[in-house]
Order: C-alpha cells, then sequence, then structure tokens
C-alpha cells in the first residue's frame, strides 16, 4: 500500500482557554442550619456515598499477591463506620484499617460485593 | 458466614445501624470594610473549599511543584564540546615515562570541564494532577480560615459604609506611612501579610513598596504565598474567582 498523505486521525482543534466560572453567593434566607459546620456532623457520624455515576466507592485493590478492599472518599468520623463495618458485616477487626486522614478504610480480602450488597440494602 | 448476613440484611434492613449523615454545605465567612476591618455582613461559601483537613502531604507535593516550576538553570558548566583549551597534545605519545595523554580538554584533569553535567537552558519543572494542585490551594485557604486569619473585604448586599472605608483592597493614598497605620492600627508589625486583589491597586502598590508586605492579583496568587503569610486580606471577587477556579 502507498502511503497517503491523508492522516487518518481525526482533526481535533484544541478549545479556547474558558474564564473559570464566579462562584455565586447563595442568599443567607435559602440556607438553614443543617447545612453550616455546627450540625453535628463528624461526631460519631460520616457521610459515604456514591460517585456520580451511581456506584459504591468500593473496590478492589490489587498489589501483586495482597488483595484488599479499599472505600474511599469518607467524609467525617471515619474510625466510627470502620467499627459499623466490623459489628455490622461481623469481620475480624484485625482485618480492617482505616485512615481518618485520607478517608480510606481497607479490608482484607475481597468483600467488594458484599460491601457494596450491604450498603445497598441499607439505602 | 458474611454472605448468609447480608442475605438477612436483605430482608430485615435496619436504616439505624449505619450513622450516616448529609456533610455540612457552607461556612460562614464575615464580609469587611477596608481599611478598618470592621465586619458588616456574613457571606456563605462552601464548606469543601474552606473547611477542609489539613492535608500537609498535598501542601508539600504543590509547594515542591511550585518550587520546581519557578526554579531556572543559569550555571554555565563547561563541557568537552565547548573546547576551552588548545588540542595540541601535551606531550608525546612515547619517551616521557608517564602515561599516555590527549589534550588539556580532557574532564578527567584538573580543570573546569566537566564530563556529564546539566547546562543551561534546562526545565526543571515537574508534573501534578489539577486536582491535587486544587485541593493544595484549597486546603492551604482553609488553613488560614480556621485560625481566623482570612479577612474578607467585599460589599454583598450593600450595607452602609464609613466615609474612611472602601468595598475594595485599595488605601486612599499610596504612601509608605498609610500601610504603616494599617500595621499600627491592626497590631501587625512583624507579620507577613497578603492581600489579594481583583485587579492590579495602584494605591496599594505604591504603599507596600520596600516592605514587607506582599500584594497579588489573584492570578498570582501559589499555594506557599497562602502558606507563608500570617494574615491574609482577600476581595470578594477574587475569592469567588478562587472558589470557581479550584473547586
Amino acid at each position: 500500500m502507498k502511503p497517503s498523505l491523508i492522516s487518518l486521525q481525526t482533526f481535533k482543534p484544541s478549545l479556547p482557554a474558558q474564564p473559570a466560572k464566579l462562584f455565586q453567593i447563595p442568599k443567607l434566607s435559602s440556607i438553614s442550619t443543617k447545612d453550616l459546620p455546627n450540625n453535628g456532623f463528624g461526631k460519631g457520624t460520616y457521610f459515604f456515598s456514591k460517585t456520580k455515576f451511581g456506584h459504591w466507592r468500593v473496590y478492589k485493590k490489587v498489589q501483586n499477591t495482597k488483595i484488599t478492599t479499599e472505600l474511599t472518599q469518607i467524609k467525617g468520623d471515619v474510625l466510627s463506620l470502620k467499627h459499623d463495618l466490623i459489628k455490622i458485616a461481623k469481620l475480624n477487626p484485625k482485618t480492617v484499617t482505616a485512615n481518618p486522614t485520607t478517608g480510606i478504610i481497607n479490608i482484607k480480602g475481597d468483600v467488594v460485593d458484599e460491601i457494596k450488597q450491604l450498603f445497598n440494602g441499607i439505602n | 458466614m458474611f454472605k448468609s448476613f447480608v442475605r438477612s440484611l436483605a430482608t430485615n434492613a435496619n436504616t439505624q445501624v449505619f450513622k450516616l449523615q448529609e456533610p455540612p454545605k457552607y461556612v460562614l465567612g464575615s464580609l469587611r470594610s477596608f481599611p478598618s476591618l470592621e465586619p458588616k455582613e456574613f457571606v456563605a461559601l462552601p464548606n469543601d473549599f474552606l473547611n477542609l483537613p489539613t492535608r500537609r502531604d498535598i501542601l508539600w507535593s504543590a509547594v515542591v511543584y511550585e518550587e520546581d516550576k519557578a526554579k531556572i538553570e543559569t550555571t554555565q558548566v563547561f563541557t568537552k564540546g565547548d573546547a576551552i583549551y588548545s588540542h595540541k597534545k601535551l606531550r608525546p605519545q612515547k619517551g616521557s615515562g608517564k602515561a599516555r595523554v590527549g589534550d588539556a580538554n580532557s574532564p578527567h584533569r584538573y580543570n573546569p570541564i566537566k564530563a556529564h553535567v546539566i547546562t543551561a537552558p534546562h526545565d526543571w519543572s515537574t508534573e501534578l494532577p489539577n486536582k491535587i494542585y486544587n485541593k493544595a490551594m484549597a486546603t492551604a485557604l482553609s488553613e488560614q480560615y480556621k485560625d481566623g486569619k482570612l479577612y474578607i473585604v467585599g460589599n454583598n448586599e450593600s450595607s452602609e459604609l464609613n466615609e474612611s472605608d472602601s468595598s475594595i483592597i485599595d488605601f486612599k493614598y499610596g504612601y509608605p506611612e498609610t500601610i504603616k497605620q494599617f500595621k499600627n492600627q491592626h497590631h501587625l508589625k512583624n507579620l507577613n501579610l497578603l492581600f489579594i486583589t481583583d485587579i492590579e491597586r495602584s494605591n496599594l502598590t505604591k504603599a507596600i513598596e520596600g516592605d514587607k508586605v506582599k500584594a497579588l492579583t489573584k492570578e498570582n496568587v501559589e499555594v506557599r504565598d497562602i502558606l507563608k503569610a500570617n494574615r491574609v486580606y482577600i476581595e470578594l471577587p477574587a475569592l469567588q474567582w478562587f472558589i470557581g477556579k479550584y473547586l
């Protein structure tokens, strides 16, 4: 086949840089006290949510032969969620580790489906 | 055992087991007038931008990234190719009783020539994901906010101002005496101050000349500027721009 001058790659012109959108300040009357930091969040309570695509943030982490289940982006009291998980799922406490700074919980072994099922059953 | 337990949960789900709660959405900041710094009104700002936990690892990454970006290699080093000496053979190949040598441009001789070296210009910049840098900016501002060292200057819902005050960070006169008076009034001697303005303010720039104080427009602010400052004064439109860009 003869070499062609026409590139098969699609030509994508780069878009001009968009200016950053300004944050619109909400009216104080539209905010309730629950939206403010002194609503008791973080004292024994936590927040664990789905992604914007509707999946729980529970992942199988493979590090060579070491396989763990990772729960990410936990806000609030991470240690409290760890204790609740141990209690509800009857896990061995030695197999569960939590990192409160980064909001991550690791469980030894692949229990992704079970943990997801647990959260699906509750919410 | 685990699976059987989960199956039983599906039939009698107990909603009270997990203590899930929605996190707060906003924090309150007080809008102030300048230069009296008198609080005028409250303003709601996103919790995810001004109330983040202090992640020293993220701050460290961002500062290293900025330092690398600013680093410029200017040292001129001679290499063998520069040939600063003559190409003449230093002594005859045979008969001297010493080792064989070529010319003086060899890096193994006692001279300023280096065999393998980074020469100017060299790009030292490293890479950092935008998400990490943005989080570092928010973390740095959160740190100042939580310490009560972040002063927001502006006017949201047309509150009344004193005659000597304004809703922008700018002095009436551009003399060094004005910044001295400002420091004395608020007990800020020997402190690092950072003024973040929406656009360049001429009187402020003139007043801080030759002083430890730093005044930057919103685009030129880096994470390390915020971390170094003991007090941060920011205009409301600049803060809105920050939240729009870095959140």
